[in-house]
């Protein structure tokens, strides 16, 4: 896995602030691994974005991935859904949900196949979200989030 | 009097507004119409999931992986019957299809086209072609031969059950896809999903 995004698409402020730690992050992999020349060898880092920017105030809690016997990646990511206050409401969420998959090349796997997914979420609750790659060919994710 | 039929006026003008044709974004629920009917995302959906499912199923793999080391081949898909249970007219193979699309890309399965179970989508060509070997235009030795067709020794099939359920003015509609991988050699199953998608609606007082 050469590493992966969060990103909230309904705020674009955040959504460019986001991008731009992204990028900061990816600047300083590269300037302190590539020492100032390019290279084919994957830069092998993993990036995730502030808990702020997650939507509904989330915050990515775990990440883990799987290769099974048939070279077929998974990736699971744990996010924990805020604690309802006084102020706010008890009802859950509903957030919309894919996973994108890329191969070695950074060229998009089957991308017809990157549905969206409902998920409902409690306050207070470690939400789970899995995907599973469309092929053996897919090497990186790019995982993407947002409130109904 | 002035106000009353400029504002009927508005109303009328309004009322006739609608929306232009435009192309709608299917790989998302949003946006999309929301009744108690099961909808096209709906069978996106549960392709999507029986196949990540499949792909990360530990029996299902295992037996690719066996298939694989006994035959240095990939088994051999037909697209069984899947019943609809439903009170909604399903093409099925708006499911299945996409099942057999993403498992013969992901490079684990082949799938045939000479056989399919009712409701399927089957090529009649394989069958046709060698009854050309009857037809004197054709010149025999370009005639498909017989018995080279290969059968299949795995097979989609399943159901899509309706449920529903009413209390007073508040109606729940669950659609149960259930589906399962066969192993023809043995008629074991080596992949089943199940997969609810419920719905709940409540009628206004006046019926809309």
């Amino acid at each position: 896995m050469k590493g992966y995004h969060v990103m909230k698409r309904d705020f674009i402020a955040r959504a460019l602030t986001v991008c731009g730690i992204l990028l900061l992050a990816g600047c300083c992999s590269h300037s302190s691994e590539k020492a100032g020349y390019l290279s084919d060898e994957p830069i092998k880092d993993v990036r995730i974005s502030p808990d702020g920017y997650l939507p509904g105030g989330m915050a990515v809690v775990d990440i883990a991935t799987n290769v099974n016997k048939i070279d077929v990646y998974s990736v699971q990511i744990v996010a924990l859904s805020p604690e309802s206050s006084w102020f706010e409401s008890d009802d859950p969420e509903v957030y919309n949900y894919r996973f994108r998959w890329f191969d070695g090349q950074g060229f998009e796997v089957e991308p017809a196949s990157a549905v969206w997914r409902e998920k409902i979420v409690y306050p207070g609750e470690r939400a789970v979200f899995t995907g599973v790659a469309p092929s053996p060919a897919a090497a990186d994710f790019l995982f993407d989030i947002r409130e109904k | 009097m002035k106000k009353f039929i400029m504002l009927a006026g508005v109303a009328i003008v309004a009322a006739g507004c609608g929306t232009a044709p435009h192309t709608i974004d299917t790989t998302t629920s949003e946006g999309r119409i929301a009744t108690l009917k099961i909808s096209p995302q709906d069978f996106n959906e549960a392709a999507d999931f029986a196949v990540q499912s499949m792909l990360n199923s530990p029996q299902f793999t295992n037996y690719l992986k066996q298939y694989q080391k006994d035959n240095d081949d990939m088994p051999l898909l037909m697209l069984g019957k899947v019943v609809n249970n439903t009170t909604a007219t399903i093409n099925m193979p708006v499911l299945t299809e996409r099942i057999a699309e993403k498992l013969m890309n992901a490079g684990v399965v082949q799938v045939t086209t000479a056989v399919a179970g009712d409701g399927q989508l089957k090529d009649q060509s394989s069958a046709d072609i060698r009854d050309l070997e009857l037809d004197d235009n054709f010149n025999i030795d370009t005639v498909q031969k017989r018995g080279t067709l290969k059968a299949p020794n795995l097979s989609l099939s399943g159901a899509i059950i309706q449920q529903e359920i009413t209390e007073g003015r508040t109606t729940e509609v669950t659609y149960f896809f259930s589906l399962t991988l066969t192993d023809n050699r043995q008629g074991i199953a080596v992949w089943k999903g199940n997969r609810e998608v419920g719905r709940q609606a409540t009628q206004s007082w006046f019926g809309w």
